[in-house]
């Protein structure tokens, strides 16, 4: 689609989103479903493990929804709205680890690491458009952390094959990347 | 080089992508992009952690996490089956059950997502969920329900706001056996058992659920693969078809019959279903023939559950309590 974060193109589909969700939170869904990469991105590059990066993200749509019915439109979009809510998890989570108490952290995010997270959660939405057998593969990998001989004796693969489909995977992707499809 | 070479290349590569490393300079050119591409994929997200995520967010009913309240562990007895209401104003059918059946309050928690409840009927666990406005269908169930004195009950439910579907009367099973329909849609028969030491028939639960169906024997056989439900007893019609059967899923029975008459076909109902290990469940569920609708996650509320539709599209939920 190629709009960027701070795109107009789609705020008067995401504004009916946010008031749908305002009336029936059960239309949140569809919110989360467009902003859960950006944001799971956004925090994982920043925290050192993947409990941390689920508990927070966990953390940011929990308040999301619970802040919605005061979400005001204002054409700010709903992802800095979201990355700001990240922001905020980030600097209580440092301080409350104390990892560095002198960090601190602007209310939102740069536009740039806003971006980098963009690009990376297109790469993942990419990942679930991989044949079935890459997408596991690829899953088992880096979500999982797996090694090729487990990956192997969980699919009942030979590690060859599953070397093979890592490589046709990562091709894949890189080609997606490439033809501009994002 | 040969392909294998090529993907031996790459594992090294990504062997130092994985510990923070630099890419090796005797790597070739592509495995070098896919590896420096791969590290990129250190954060992909776990598919499980997205769709629990999710699920907790939208679950119909789920407690906004400040009030959530979990059920002490002495309240809750085992019960393979647990049927589970949907409607828009499910407290007051909390309501309703208590004041027309004497149902006993085990769990009620309203939160932003809508209203969680949970009764238990002489023993018997029900289950019921919605929220005025709400954007999902209701789940309206068929219930056989078992009390000591029928016709006290039948006057109670009819003052609480039930309309009447038949009066009581003796029926040739050993029943006396009335019908109402409460004010939100479900259907209730309700029965005192005369012909033995207690108000409930040997081998039956204060509340079962009823399916009445046009073709039920294709329904039971769907249930029997998709669900290991064992068969327990079958009248059949003259005509073909069935009158009556009863149906065993762990320690819960289902009711079932053909739709006729007065007795129109239920419409889609959810059932709770507890099993041991959600996974095989789900997997067999699929595999005998039940649709696939949402594969086991860990829920929020202490469960790996996976969510499947039969044939005639009632909702399962399988369900395994994970310890925490």
């Amino acid at each position: 689609m190629g709009a960027g974060l701070a795109s107009g193109a789609e705020q008067p589909d995401e504004r009916r989103l946010i008031e749908a969700a305002q009336q029936d939170p059960s239309r949140f869904a569809e919110l989360y479903d467009a902003h859960f990469h950006p944001v799971y991105a956004y925090i994982a590059r920043r925290v050192g493990s993947r409990a941390e990066a689920e508990d927070l993200t966990s953390e940011v749509f929990h308040q999301a929804l619970a802040n919605l019915p005061r979400f005001q439109w204002r054409g700010v979009p709903f992802a800095a709205w979201l990355f700001r809510i990240a922001a905020n998890a980030l600097a209580d989570h440092y301080r409350k680890t104390a990892r560095d108490r002198s960090l601190t952290l602007p209310d939102a995010p740069p536009q740039e690491d806003a971006e980098d997270a963009e690009r990376r959660a297109r790469l993942y939405r990419l990942v679930a458009e991989l044949p079935e057998d890459q997408r596991r593969v690829l899953r088992m990998r880096f979500s999982e952390e797996k090694s090729i001989r487990d990956v192997a004796r969980e699919i009942g693969r030979s590690e060859g094959a599953v070397k093979q489909l890592q490589f046709r995977a990562l091709q894949g992707l890189r080609a997606r990347m490439r033809e501009g499809y994002v | 080089m040969s392909e294998r070479e090529r993907f031996d290349e790459l594992e090294a590569a990504l062997a130092a992508v994985f510990s923070g490393r630099d890419v090796p300079g005797d790597v070739g050119d592509e495995p070098r992009d896919l590896a420096l591409l791969a590290g990129y994929l250190l954060g992909l997200p776990r598919e499980e952690f997205r769709a629990s995520l999710k699920a907790d967010l939208v679950r119909p009913g789920a407690p906004a996490p400040e009030e959530k309240r979990e059920p002490e562990a002495a309240e809750v007895t085992p019960q393979t089956v647990i049927p589970y209401v949907v409607v828009p104003r499910a407290e007051q059918l909390m309501d309703f059950v208590r004041e027309a059946f004497g149902a006993t309050e085990v769990l009620r928690s309203a939160g932003s997502g809508g209203f969680h409840g949970e009764v238990r009927i002489g023993g018997t666990q029900l289950m019921m969920g919605g929220r005025p406005g709400m954007s999902w269908p209701e789940s309206l169930a068929t219930l056989h329900l078992y009390v000591p004195d029928v016709d006290a009950t039948y006057r109670r439910a009819l003052d609480a706001g039930a309309a009447s579907l038949y009066a009581p009367a003796d029926q040739f099973y050993g029943d006396r056996e009335a019908g109402i329909r409460d004010p939100f849609g479900n259907r209730w028969f309700i029965g005192t058992h005369k012909k033995g030491p207690s108000h409930v028939p040997e081998g039956m639960r204060s509340v079962t659920p009823f399916f009445l169906l046009r073709g039920a024997s294709e329904w039971m056989e769907l249930v029997k693969q998709a669900f290991g439900a064992e068969e327990i007893g079958r009248v059949g019609l003259p005509e073909g078809g069935v009158r009556y059967a009863r149906m065993r899923i762990g320690d819960s029975i289902l009711e079932m019959g053909e739709a006729h008459g007065e007795h129109a076909a239920s419409t889609p109902a959810m059932l709770y279903v507890i099993v041991e290990d959600v996974d095989a469940a789900y997997t067999r569920a699929v595999a005998g023939g039940a649709q696939a609708v949402e594969a086991p996650t860990l829920q929020p509320y202490g469960a790996r559950v996976g969510h499947v539709k039969d044939s005639r599209g009632n909702d399962w939920y399988l369900a395994t309590p994970v310890r925490r």
